[in-house]
């Protein structure tokens, strides 16, 4: 049974999700795209997302087909022994992704305000927020997801300033990539949707489950509209090439931004962006909350506090920017198998185990 | 010797009497009266300063002592007493509770009950305005300390039979009594039976004050935030039960509380509707103005000088650092010493009588501000930070969540002192989540926000003309939702 602090509707899923999946990407984006695809990296990102889009639709058949998340039925499955092998298996994943995410979001904040910053005092005071948040239930963190709107409406003023100011041509000539690189760049855009796979962990605390698909594509497609915008953005303020070389395109395209009562808006934006990552981090850190409540029994503080050490722990272990952003590569290669072929193989394996299921439900 | 409180009433006075006399032994004020009622010994106690002694000699002995009295074993259902109500009862604990609360009660040998006469005659002050809750137009009446002048105030508003109330007793030494009000037909009967649980919960030894039985009733004990809003305003209060909502009046106090109550209505007062829809909007939109400034600017200042001045543009930025640079501290300490300054005069004001704390207020901020600017202690920019912040906190409507904003702001100084603007946001992000969190009597505090509710924001940031405004808002869960029937 779901708790009833944790049920949220499709409007809060919906809001969560996209929380969950802006974040990082909207900064390393453009850079790593424009490095791999070159000025076709738009249509990576739109190949990326018809792709995340599939794992969407395997998520969603595999939970309605289960009547829970795929992730509870593991062990009906595959089986005891492989069922927890997996789990355990997805929830490092998760710890992975959370302490990637934090690890990240402590270079950008030390590159944009405190370069003398200690690593772990950032880590430490970054991750309250979100632990906080978590520990309130999956329905606050949902409705505290709500000011991504505002947020991102706000932060949507820096590539549209990038558009207006820039040269959009700089986007010619459009289609000249190769099928090879495009695919490139779709894999390394999968990661800045990651958020989605989250499907697989709530199910029961889903109030409107016949929208489900819908609310994952609808989070999806608002991402991609972001990411694209700020894709655009690097490319017709900073031209074709330079975005490469800037380690946060976006961030120097708010630097170019003054008003005349602030000189510096991008420390402004800055603010903002610490609060859209607290919620990509509090996404993360209660779908880990939920597994481990579904494989252990157990929600308390100490388990959120054991989560959130090792979260730490694991942002510590992942070592300097470079390597965390190689790890991020990584990671999202995985966070992709896990969101899309994972519950594809799933679904026939569910439709065989169809009987299993059934007990399964009786004897809960 | 009388058992003890619990213990039923005997036939024999004498018993009856030195029961009575153990229990209220040392209680000040009780007096009394010996007389010869039908043959019988009877004895007639009260308090001599609650009751009316006009009613006693009247009303209650005059008619006793007549020839045509009652039967004394029927004085409950004798239609001619002229009291309004006589109850009749059967053990200690019932007379020891009748007296305490200012009831005559008349106990007689060779009967084992005793019969309490309703003569209350509490000091009450005349119905003035609430001085913390002044409007310019609208009605100029508050609540008073009496639940029964209070409810005749509520029924002058509303004459329905609609309205009902409840009476509770809390408190197991207090016994006080809490008279919840609701609208028939617009309240929700599962918010009321919710109330009604948790009420009944309480087992404490005195819930007199509203704000203690919000702390009970209300949870989230580590919250600064009223969950119960409070008003002393007759108008306010048939507002909020005309929306759906219960109202809580406590005997003996003249603030009522609204269930359930949302954060949007501190930012409302009466005069929101007692003027135009624009004119009104604009000043609500200048609230929420006002509780930013209260909440985030002494927080920006520290974090803009400590570590972003280069968001200052350059011509101000040269003024300010001359300004700032005949001040040794850094601009957290100056920011905290300005700020205790200003709470320790607005303090020192509140306990003082008026034209004094006026006085205080005037000299203490003028004069130690340019005293602490002429002695390099804090910088002009400062003092008009801190003033700024002050009066901006004062246009908060609502006492309770004006100080908790106050509260607040402290912790996010320190946040900003050691983070600058990532202290701010994360200090924020935590103040949203709690109050995100928090619910009153279940109900989303933060609506119509979070959760988004496009309706109720009709009554939010601004105000929209009454003809739009149709619907009652979501949070109580009304059971009629639209106000006019189309």
């Amino acid at each position: 049974m779901s708790n009833d602090l944790d049920s949220i509707n499709s409007g809060q899923l919906l809001t969560f999700l996209f929380a969950t999946e802006v974040g990082i990407g909207i900064l390393v984006l453009p850079r790593t795209l424009i490095k791999e695809v070159g000025t076709g990296g738009w249509i990576s990102i739109i190949i990326a997302a018809f792709l995340v889009g599939i794992g969407v639709i395997c998520i969603t058949l595999l939970n309605r087909m289960i009547g829970d998340s795929g992730f509870a039925a593991l062990p009906i499955l595959l089986g005891k022994p492989l069922g927890w092998v997996f789990s355990v298996a997805l929830m490092l994943y998760l710890v992975a992704i959370s302490s990637i995410v934090l690890n990240l979001f402590v270079e950008v904040v030390r590159i944009w305000f405190f370069p003398a910053a200690s690593r772990l005092t950032l880590m430490l005071f970054l991750l309250v927020p979100s632990v906080y948040m978590v520990s309130k239930g999956l329905r606050v963190v949902a409705l505290f997801d709500g000011f991504m709107y505002l947020i991102m409406a706000l932060l949507a003023l820096v590539p549209l300033h990038g558009i207006i100011d820039g040269n959009i041509l700089f986007l010619r000539p459009v289609l000249q990539v190769t099928i090879g690189k495009l695919t490139s760049g779709a894999l390394k855009s999968g990661v800045s949707f990651l958020g989605f796979e989250l499907l697989l962990f709530f199910y029961p605390e889903i109030l409107g489950k016949k929208r489900l698909f819908l609310t994952g594509a609808g989070s999806i497609a608002m991402a991609t509209f972001f990411y694209v915008g700020a894709f655009i953005a690097a490319i017709a303020l900073f031209g074709p090439v330079q975005p490469a070389h800037l380690t946060y395109p976006l961030l120097e395209i708010s630097r170019t931004i003054s008003l005349p009562i602030v000189e510096r808006v991008d420390l402004l934006f800055g603010g903002l962006w610490v609060t859209a990552i607290t919620t990509t981090i509090s996404g993360f850190l209660i779908g880990l909350v939920k597994a481990v409540e579904t494989r252990f029994h157990v929600r308390n503080r100490i388990s959120l506090t054991v989560i959130s050490i090792v979260t730490v722990i694991a942002s510590l272990i992942t070592g300097s920017f470079a390597e965390a952003e190689a790890l991020a590569d990584m990671i999202g290669i995985v966070g992709l198998a896990v969101g899309v072929v994972f519950p594809a193989v799933l679904l026939p394996v569910a439709w065989l185990r169809k009987g299993a299921i059934k007990k399964w439900h009786q004897s809960k | 010797m009388a058992e003890g409180r619990e213990s039923n009433l005997s036939k024999d006075l004498r018993y009856n009497e030195a029961g009575i006399d153990t229990i209220v032994k040392d209680c000040p004020g009780i007096a009394r009266h010996r007389l010869r009622l039908q043959k019988r010994d009877a004895v007639l106690f009260f308090m001599e300063a609650l009751v009316s002694k006009d009613f006693i000699q009247r009303d209650v002995l005059g008619y006793l002592l007549s020839q045509d009295g009652p039967v004394l074993r029927d004085l409950e259902r004798y239609n001619n007493v002229p009291i309004g109500t006589i109850n009749k009862l059967d053990h200690m604990d019932q007379v020891i509770d009748a007296i305490m609360d200012g009831q005559a009660v008349l106990i007689a040998d060779g009967v084992n009950q005793a019969f309490s006469f309703k003569v209350n005659k509490k000091p009450q002050r005349s119905i003035e305005e609430p001085a913390t809750e002044k409007d310019i137009r609208g009605p100029h009446n508050g609540f008073i300390e009496r639940l029964e002048a209070n409810t005749a105030l509520i029924q002058s508003y509303l004459k329905t039979p609609a309205l009902k109330m409840r009476r509770y007793e809390t408190g197991l030494r207090s016994k006080t009594t809490v008279g919840v009000f609701y609208i028939e037909g617009l309240a929700n009967p599962k918010i009321i039976d919710e109330f009604d649980a948790k009420i009944k919960a309480v087992k404490t030894d005195s819930a007199f004050s509203p704000s203690y039985l919000e702390e009970l009733i209300g949870g989230h004990a580590w919250t600064t935030f009223p969950l119960f809003y409070s008003t002393e305003r007759v108008d306010k209060a048939v507002a909020y039960l005309l929306e759906g909502r219960l109202v809580i009046l406590v005997d003996g106090f003249p603030q009522s509380l609204s269930v359930p109550s949302a954060f949007v209505m501190a930012l409302q007062t009466a005069d929101d509707y007692n003027i135009r829809a624009i004119a009104a909007s604009v000043i609500r939109l200048l609230r929420f103005g006002a509780l930013f400034i209260s909440l985030f600017l002494p927080a920006l200042y520290i974090a803009i000088l400590t570590f972003h001045y280069e968001t200052i543009p350059l011509s101000l930025l040269i003024p300010l650092a001359e300004t700032r640079s005949k001040v040794p501290f850094p601009p957290v300490v100056e920011a905290f010493t300005m700020e205790l300054i200003f709470e320790v005069i607005r303090e020192s004001g509140i306990r003082l009588p008026s034209p004094i704390g006026q006085t205080v207020g005037v000299v203490g901020g003028l004069v130690l501000g340019q005293a602490a600017v002429a002695a390099g202690i804090v910088s002009n920019v400062m003092i008009i930070v801190v003033a700024l912040t002050g009066m901006a906190n004062f246009i908060i409507p609502n006492f309770e969540v004006a100080l908790a904003i106050r509260l607040v702001r402290f912790p996010l100084m320190i946040l900003a002192a050691m983070f600058g603007i990532v202290g701010i946001s994360v200090g924020s992000t935590i103040l949203f989540t709690h109050l995100i969190s928090l619910k009153s009597l279940g109900q989303p505090y933060m609506i119509p926000f979070f959760p988004f509710n496009l309706r109720d924001l009709k009554d939010a940031f601004i105000i929209m003309p009454a003809a739009i405004r149709r619907s009652r808002p979501t949070l109580a869960q009304p059971q009629q939702y639209r106000r006019k029937k189309n």
